[in-house]
């Protein structure tokens, strides 16, 4: 067999072990009777039902607000452009605990923002709200990317033939371009819905309440120890393992 | 009818040089040039799918330069023929329709008229990816023409399709031209498909129309010349054939070629300039065409001379000699010679 295959392929199967073995690490040490207990827990099923929601909301108001921005971003060149795809990605590489810092002050109850946002109901402090901005604002750039490579990756000939057969741009965009790019689209919704709901960093800042479910799992760690934490996240691996599972044969079958 | 005045694009390595164009109503215009000439970004502009910086564009006496594509009524159909792959057949077709609001009734009434037309009633159900390149051109073909637009935009339809369904396609564009009677501006860079389809002609070279009328008259051009070479194209009607071979009535000079054309039938063929034999007596030869002709111009070609020569019944033949001869022959202009080529030295083109 050829050389280059058998050295990459030792290469590959140790970082493969490596990323496979604290799954089966992490459900060979459970505790069954352990687990069923946390799962009659009200609090636990409290702050998975709030990490689900405001994932799925965060999803949704990134999706209403990121598909646009990704086209224009994909189709149209203009002054700024770089500096608002850097922007994007920000989120990438800023640390958590910065983001929390962050948008506590830029959004934060006190600040003038804030005040504004109250008004209207919407606190981003110990919050729901707060919940659903920092999911939001951590899982933009992969929704934002994953959608604008999804547009970039269409031919503009087939836009520019619906606009010549009579087609307004809007009703290009709706008949031809947002279908095209569905898969991408599920992708990156996938994407940023799996990003929100492993988000915590950000939440100790500026939502240690409610509680999320991964909230909860440092604090068990921290005052029941290891056990508990390992079946609080064995039922949030089996949530996030069998959402993802879905949502992948879902874009298989329209694939 | 189309005009197009002085428009100037700049887009990277593709450049508009100041374009002039006319392009009548109901004529079929194909615009030959090699690749990088600009062909396709002059489409496009006409098409309103980019913005010249200088120019104008006039189609039916508006304005239309400023006008989105989809006030232009121009239907544009790209090399790679842009069919929607998440849509079937059908709606593919009846999408111009439904940007219309034409009623669903009538939608399904010209649909399946134009299908039937162009042959792919079979194919309605089917979604594009799944459908041949020849299909694909027609269903592009069909979806282009449904909605009866102002002209169509074919940029190098053929492309992608090989020589034999070239020859098809060519044949298909010929038959729904005489029926529909569409206004074309066809660009390419195949001249036996400008030969094939064109009644009138372009040559396109470095962002520039160089020249505009009958494709003969494009093919005089140095240009053209340069980047086609010297080639004889004529256009004639079958009148006799016999043993595969026919004889083709063109203006009035009558040519022999090895082919299977049937009386009546028009033909459009090619005779390269090195088949071509000058004579200054009437030679007794095994080749079927023999005519008496005088010489129009010679001028060098390289190595070669190229000698352009006419027949008593005015048909221009350009040949190829080497200086040697020239010399040997004593040609020049007004000299009478007799000219002879093979019936098997012709090319049938379409």
């Amino acid at each position: 067999m050829d050389k280059l295959i058998l050295c990459f392929g030792a290469v590959s199967l140790i970082i493969l072990f490596f990323l496979t073995y604290p799954f089966i690490a992490l459900t060979l040490s459970a505790d069954l009777g352990l687990i069923h207990r946390v799962w009659e827990e009200k609090v636990v099923i409290k702050a998975l039902s709030l990490t689900l929601i405001a994932a799925t909301l965060s999803t949704a108001i990134l999706t209403f607000f990121g598909v646009p921005l990704a086209y224009l971003l994909a189709r149209y060149e203009f002054k700024g452009k770089k500096l608002v795809e850097a922007i994007i990605d920000l989120p990438l590489v800023v640390p958590h605990a910065v983001v929390g810092i962050m948008l506590l002050v830029a959004f934060g109850p006190r600040t003038s923002f804030g005040a504004m946002l109250r008004s209207i109901g919407v606190v981003i402090e110990d919050s729901f709200w707060a919940i659903v901005a920092v999911f939001t604002f951590m899982s933009a750039p992969l929704l934002i990317d994953t959608v604008k490579d999804g547009f970039a990756s269409i031919s503009p000939s087939l836009e520019g033939v619906a606009r010549s057969m009579g087609a307004s741009p809007l009703y290009t965009f709706f008949t031809i371009s947002l279908p095209l790019t569905i898969r991408s689209i599920c992708t990156g919704a996938l994407l940023a819905w799996a990003r929100a709901i492993s988000e915590v960093g950000a939440l100790l800042i500026i939502a240690y309440y409610p509680k999320t479910i991964n909230v909860l799992i440092i604090e068990w760690f921290n005052t029941y120890g290891l056990a508990y934490a390992i079946a609080l996240t064995l039922i949030m691996l089996v949530i996030s393992v069998l959402v993802f599972l879905v949502l992948r044969i879902i874009l298989r079958w329209r694939k | 009818m189309i005009v197009v005045i002085d428009l100037h694009l700049h887009l990277g390595e593709f450049n508009l040089r100041g374009v002039s164009l006319n392009v009548p109503s109901g004529k079929y215009m194909v615009i030959l040039g090699p690749s990088g000439a600009g062909k396709t970004l002059l489409l496009e502009c006409i098409a309103g799918l980019r913005r010249p910086t200088k120019g104008r564009i006039i189609i039916d006496g508006v304005d239309v330069t400023n006008l989105p594509p989809e006030k232009r009524g121009l239907a544009y159909v790209p090399q790679d023929y842009a069919l929607w792959p998440h849509m079937n057949v059908y709606d593919n077709i009846a999408y111009p329709l439904k940007c219309r609001r034409v009623p669903r009734v009538e939608i399904h009434r010209q649909v399946k008229w134009i299908a039937e037309e162009l042959g792919i009633s079979h194919l309605l159900h089917r979604k594009p990816p799944t459908l041949s390149s020849g299909e694909q051109q027609r269903v592009a073909l069909a979806r282009a023409l449904v909605w009866n637009p102002k002209a169509i935009l074919l940029d190098e339809p053929t492309a992608s399709l090989n020589p034999a369904l070239r020859h098809t396609a060519w044949r298909l564009l010929r038959k729904l031209y005489s029926k529909l009677g569409f206004t074309a501006i066809h660009v390419t860079h195949d001249l036996a498909e400008a030969s094939a389809l064109a009644n009138v002609a372009a040559f396109m070279y470095d962002g520039k129309i160089v020249k505009q009328g009958s494709l003969e008259e494009i093919l005089s051009t140095k240009e053209a010349s340069m980047y086609l070479g010297d080639v004889n194209i004529y256009r004639g009607r079958v009148i006799d054939a016999h043993g595969g071979v026919v004889v083709v009535d063109v203006n009035g000079e009558h040519v022999a070629m090895v082919s299977n054309a049937n009386i009546g039938e028009e033909i459009v063929f090619m005779l390269r300039p090195e088949e071509v034999i000058l004579t200054m007596s009437k030679p007794y030869t095994s080749a079927r065409n023999v005519m008496k002709a005088h010489v129009e111009n010679v001028e060098p070609r390289g190595p070669l001379f190229l000698v352009e020569v006419r027949t008593e019944r005015g048909l221009k033949i350009k040949a190829y000699i080497t200086k040697a001869s020239l010399e040997y022959l004593g040609l020049s202009k007004d000299r009478e010679v007799y000219v002879a080529f093979k019936a098997s030295a012709i090319k049938r083109i379409i």
